[in-house]
């Protein structure tokens, strides 16, 4: 049976760099290429960004499923909508396309028009060696 | 994120030295610093370069964006240089290599 992983964080941009740090070493381990690991880091990342744009959350649910390809989906916990937390200068539009752009597959669900999750897929290449 | 800005050709020209990250949580260090320099000097030409740059989210893109406004309302342009390739790819996806002049590493 294929592994899962899970992680919580606190809904804080200041944890992004760390999610993006954990899902890298994700990937690295499952052999992912460089560019499709920046590719998952931005992803990852994004996501994260866009559930707490516009709206609160409690936390980030997110979990990582390692297996034909790798899905990693970023749930936010308790989420309620706050203006307050608008991202100055963010575009939400980017970010969707960048997720969009960057993985294979990937998904927005909504409930009561608060984004809830964000799912993507990146699949899997056939492995090589790691660049330098 | 390191930000260092230097001013040259009479003030002309302004060249953003940018190093590490620009993302949520660094946003602001840079909009504050180019929007202080690009109002104060108007200068026609802003580099931004991206040698040392590692990562840029959509939040930095938007930076970049509202640095945009005002240096083309005196007509200025922006150029962003240096980039890796696969900063390069976000630019190109974000559509942004229509409104900013790009050159990669």
């Amino acid at each position: 049976m294929a592994e899962q992983i899970r992680m919580y964080f606190p809904a804080d941009t200041g944890y992004i760099g760390t999610i993006r740090l954990a899902l890298s070493g994700i990937a690295g381990h499952l052999n992912f290429r460089i560019n499709e690991i920046e590719d998952i880091k931005s992803c990852i990342a994004e996501a994260c960004l866009l559930l707490m744009n516009g709206q609160r959350c409690r936390g980030l649910d997110i979990t990582v499923d390692p297996g034909a390809d790798l899905t990693v989906t970023v749930r936010g916990e308790h989420v309620e909508p706050d203006m307050e937390t608008d991202f100055e200068d963010f575009n939400d539009e980017f970010s969707r396309i960048m997720i969009e752009s960057l993985s294979d597959e990937s998904s927005f669900a909504e409930e009561n028009g608060l984004l809830t999750e964000v799912a993507f897929v990146k699949q899997r290449t056939e492995s090589a060696e790691q660049e330098q | 994120m390191l930000l260092d800005i230097v001013m040259t050709d009479d003030n002309r020209r302004m060249t953003a030295k940018v190093s590490g990250d620009i993302d949520a949580a660094q946003r602001k260090a840079l909009k504050a610093g180019l929007e202080e320099k690009i109002q104060e000097f108007k200068p026609e030409t802003v580099e931004i370069d991206c040698g040392a740059l590692d990562y840029i989210d959509s939040t930095g893109l938007g930076v970049l964006v509202s640095a945009l406004r005002p240096v083309k309302e005196y007509g200025g342009e922006i150029r962003i240089t240096k980039l890796k390739p696969f900063l390069m790819k976000i630019f190109r996806i974000t559509g942004l290599d229509d409104i900013f002049v790009l050159e990669e590493q």
